[in-house]
């Protein structure tokens, strides 16, 4: 029994279960942050897994375009993360619900 | 084949097992370092799947730039919690 | 005489001029503005006398100065445009009125400097502004061309009676008179409006004058069977013309709407003197015979013109019988005079109304500033029963006002006699062909023995027996400025007759009816709009007694005039004694309910509070409840149901991941079982 894209699609499904549940969760911001990266990398195993089993490098290429958006979603949610922690003095997500209405 | 089948076996339960621990652990450094295990999985996957330039970019990107900037803002948030306490033990 | 029409619109704007120099600068001006007044009406009725040559020496004048408005229209008798335009028309008719007018103005003019400035009234600016553009408003609305802008001008007249009879606007009673007459002929007005719609979508154009005027469109409309608007044509230029009158009946205070007039004595004498002979009340009847031709279509709106004008002329005759108040015997005489020129225009006699209302103006200008200049002698008592003796006091002022209350009363030969006799005698020989006009004569005719009776109670009152106050012993001496505008006024009521000398005329074989010739355009004029040109289109045939006009004429002559005398010898009777007592006493309950003017006032009130009132509040409780009651039920429900929708907005992350969470399962779900995932 060789590996098939079934396979893969479980893990990835796995895995984006996983960060998904942590996201639901977790109340602490960084394990959010924790939790999508996550879900990114089962999105990309997703896409590299269709490309070995399509033949072709389209996704990749997209998994190398995800992996950029995520280093700059890190690098957005740290800054955030930060000047949450210096109003609130924690970094509980559940504190800071003044932005609505 | 069954090699690799067990091969991916092997990674797909490192894989899971250290993204479970990242979303149950309490202590965000360890969710931070059983992260950076996750990805360095998702890696091999890759170098399985035949995508050695992914897996390259994504050690590169993932461990060498994501986990560090996590880390580094793991430390910043932990710092003021733990200082508090230390100065208390000091005292 | 080209150079007479062009100068025409200078008649129609000198009083508007007069009105801005007086608002502008009559503070700073000798007698606040009078003379701009004076100067201006005066300048007018020269301008006037010129226009009047002009047309009787062969011409006439129609031009559109300016198209305000002219768009795409869809009338029934198929004209596709149609213009809304302010133009002149000078035809014998609006060049006879543009003389009176002016005429009636100037002489007013003059009179208000011994009326008003003489006796040292405050406010004069704003009187001789607003007499200035009461002036310009109604020349306006006697040289308009087309429906429209005698609407126009015909609400302007109504604006500048309101501010005229409110101008002593701190008293009580006079901003209640105003208001009252402001809004009794704006309700008439409502109707004229609806009128000079119906007839502008009806025709597709208001012009009263040449082939494409309407009054041609609905002759030709009704000669093709045409069905306008659902209704054949006849039927709806009854309809059309009844909505004008509508506005006809309210100005010139016919009934049920004359209510407004007799309040209207709260005004300046002066004033009272030109709404009721030149300007507000006589629109109302120039408008008819302006439009002759149009009711002259329609025998049934005729039969109504003169049935309401034959009421009125004896349903206010018999309310003037009762009056103490030397100002409401006048108020009520000019609501039963207007009765008789809706009474002769109704019953076809064109000349006869047109001649009545031209006498009308002369001699009841004449009676309202003899009044004024009574009313000044007696230092601005009222009361009859408070005067008597100024005759030999104020010969001037009693002399030509007996000649003002003879013409009223209709004794020959001044000049109320002769158009009187007409209206009467045109009255008489349809009613003997037709009899239910008989009925409208009947009520004329019983009025000539009451107007009789009622002028020379007030005469007699007024100027004879013994003085019954000390106001009366030792009267106010009056100067020139009101001397000359009744003397001037005087000779015209003796002598305005000869104009039209139709029984004369008639009886001897001369040629002497001049003003018939002159409005059956025989020295000039437009073709359709001559008295014979509206004699074919009248459909009434008329008969005389014995089968001999001259019979028939000294017959309706003769019961007028005898009628007349009877009442005035009837009044001599009474109250021609040193120490007159009232006699209304005599009168027993019929004495309370004239002296209550027939409870009009009262059951319109009646009127308005149960009838008007109630209604008004049902539409204001429908529009409050259902109407408001959707338009806020609908802000009420969005209102609670984003108070409901607003609890999902926690402010915490975590719910909105787990929203958008399970929207997106949802959302699969749906797609599953819409894509039969689950078969």
């Amino acid at each position: 029994m060789s590996v098939g894209v079934e396979h893969y699609v479980l893990l990835s499904l796995a895995l984006f279960c996983i960060g998904l549940f942590g996201v639901l969760t977790r109340r602490n911001a960084l394990m959010f942050l924790m939790s999508v990266e996550l879900m990114l990398n089962a999105a990309n195993i997703n896409l590299i897994a269709f490309a070995f089993y399509h033949g072709n490098l389209t996704g990749q290429v997209f998994a190398l375009f995800t992996m950029a958006l995520a280093a700059a979603e890190v690098a957005v949610g740290l800054g955030i993360i930060l000047v949450l922690y210096r109003n609130f003095r924690d970094v509980d997500v559940t504190v800071p619900s003044e932005m609505r209405w | 084949m069954t090699y690799e089948l067990i091969a991916f076996a092997l990674f797909a339960v490192i894989t899971l097992a250290s993204a479970v621990g990242v979303v149950l652990l309490q202590d965000p450094w360890h969710s931070a370092l059983l992260l950076g295990l996750a990805l360095i999985s998702v890696a091999v996957h890759y170098v399985m799947l035949a995508a050695e330039f992914v897996a390259m970019m994504q050690i590169l990107v993932y461990v060498g730039g994501v986990l560090i900037l996590i880390a580094f803002a793991v430390m910043l948030t932990q710092v003021d919690t733990e200082e508090p306490d230390e100065e208390v033990t000091r005292a | 005489m080209e150079t007479a029409f062009e100068l025409a619109p200078a008649i129609v704007l000198l009083p508007l001029a007069a009105f801005v120099v007086a608002l502008l600068f009559g503070e700073y001006m000798p007698k606040k503005g009078a003379f701009a007044g004076i100067v201006a009406t005066a300048a007018s009725f020269l301008l006037s006398l010129y226009v009047l040559a002009a047309v009787a020496s062969g011409g006439e004048f129609q031009e559109t100065y300016f198209t305000w408005a002219a768009g795409d229209a869809l009338s029934e008798t198929g004209e596709t445009t149609i213009e809304f335009t302010f133009g002149i028309l000078l035809d014998p008719l609006s060049a006879l009125m543009l003389v009176i007018v002016t005429l009636i103005a100037f002489l007013v003019h003059v009179f208000s400097l011994g009326y008003m400035n003489d006796e040292g009234e405050t406010g004069l600016r704003r009187y001789y502004a607003e007499l200035g553009l009461f002036t310009f408003s109604m020349l306006g609305f006697v040289v308009a061309d087309n429906l429209l802008m005698a609407f126009m001008f015909f609400e302007l007249v109504g604006l500048c009676s309101y501010l005229l009879i409110g101008f002593w606007f701190r008293t009580e009673s006079a901003p209640s008179a105003a208001k009252k007459a402001f809004l009794v002929t704006r309700f008439g007005d409502y109707f004229f409006l609806l009128g000079v719609v119906a007839i502008g979508a009806t025709f597709g154009t208001l012009a009263f004058q040449g082939d494409g005027s309407f009054v041609a469109e609905a002759s030709s409309a009704i000669d093709a069977n045409e069905t306008l608007f659902g209704f054949d044509a006849e039927t709806w230029v009854t309809i059309t013309g009844l909505l004008v009158l509508g506005g006809v009946i309210g100005k010139s205070a016919q009934f049920p709407l004359h209510t407004w007039l007799p309040d209207a004595m709260e005004g300046p004498t002066t004033v009272s003197a030109l709404i009721h002979a030149a300007t507000m009340v006589a629109a109302g009847v120039y408008l008819v015979a302006r439009m002759f031709g149009y009711y002259a279509l329609s025998p049934t709106s005729l039969a109504i013109i003169a049935f309401v004008g034959g009421f009125t002329a004896l349903f206010a005759a018999t309310m003037g019988v009762v009056k103490d108040d030397i100002k409401q015997v006048l108020a009520y005489s000019t609501i039963s005079q207007y009765g008789y020129m809706m009474l002769g225009l109704g019953v076809g006699g064109y000349v006869a109304g047109v001649f009545h209302l031209m006498n009308h103006a002369f001699f009841k200008a004449l009676l309202f500033l003899g009044a004024g200049a009574v009313i000044v002698l007696m230092h601005h008592e009222q009361d009859m029963w408070k005067m008597g003796g100024l005759k030999d006091k104020a010969p001037v002022t009693y002399y030509t006002f007996l000649a003002g209350a003879l013409a009223l009363a209709g004794i020959i030969p001044f000049s109320g006699f002769w158009s009187k006799d007409e209206i009467l005698f045109d009255a008489i020989i349809l009613g003997l062909e037709e009899p239910i006009f008989l009925a409208a004569y009947a009520m004329g005719l019983l009025a000539v023995f009451f107007t009789g009776f009622y002028t020379f109670r007030m005469v007699f009152l007024t100027f004879h027996g013994e003085p019954r106050s000390d106001a009366a012993r030792d009267p106010h001496p009056i100067g020139w400025n009101i001397k000359f505008p009744l003397v001037t006024l005087g000779v015209l009521a003796l002598v305005a007759g000869v104009a039209n000398l139709a029984p004369v005329g008639k009886l001897t074989g001369l040629e002497i009816t001049y003003l018939e010739f002159w409005l059956d355009g025989q020295y000039g004029g437009y073709a359709d709009l001559t008295y014979s040109e509206y004699g074919d289109t009248v459909p009434f045939e008329t008969t005389y007694i014995a089968g001999s006009e001259t019979i028939t004429l000294l017959i309706a002559a003769g019961l007028g005039l005898g009628l007349a005398v009877g009442g005035a010898v009837f009044a001599m009777v009474l109250y021609n004694v040193p120490e007159p007592v009232p006699h209304t006493e005599n009168l027993g309950s019929a004495r309370t309910v004239l002296r209550s003017n027939y409870y009009q006032d009262e059951y319109q009130v009646w009127l308005a509070e149960k009838f008007t009132l109630p209604l008004a509040r049902t539409a204001d409780r429908f529009d409050q409840s259902v109407i408001d009651g959707v338009v806020n039920g609908v802000s009420s429900v969005s209102l609670f149901g984003s108070s409901r929708m607003q609890r999902l907005q926690t402010g915490v992350v975590t719910n909105y991941a787990a929203l958008i969470i399970a929207g997106f399962i949802a959302l699969l779900l749906v797609l599953g079982v819409l894509g039969g995932w689950f078969v």
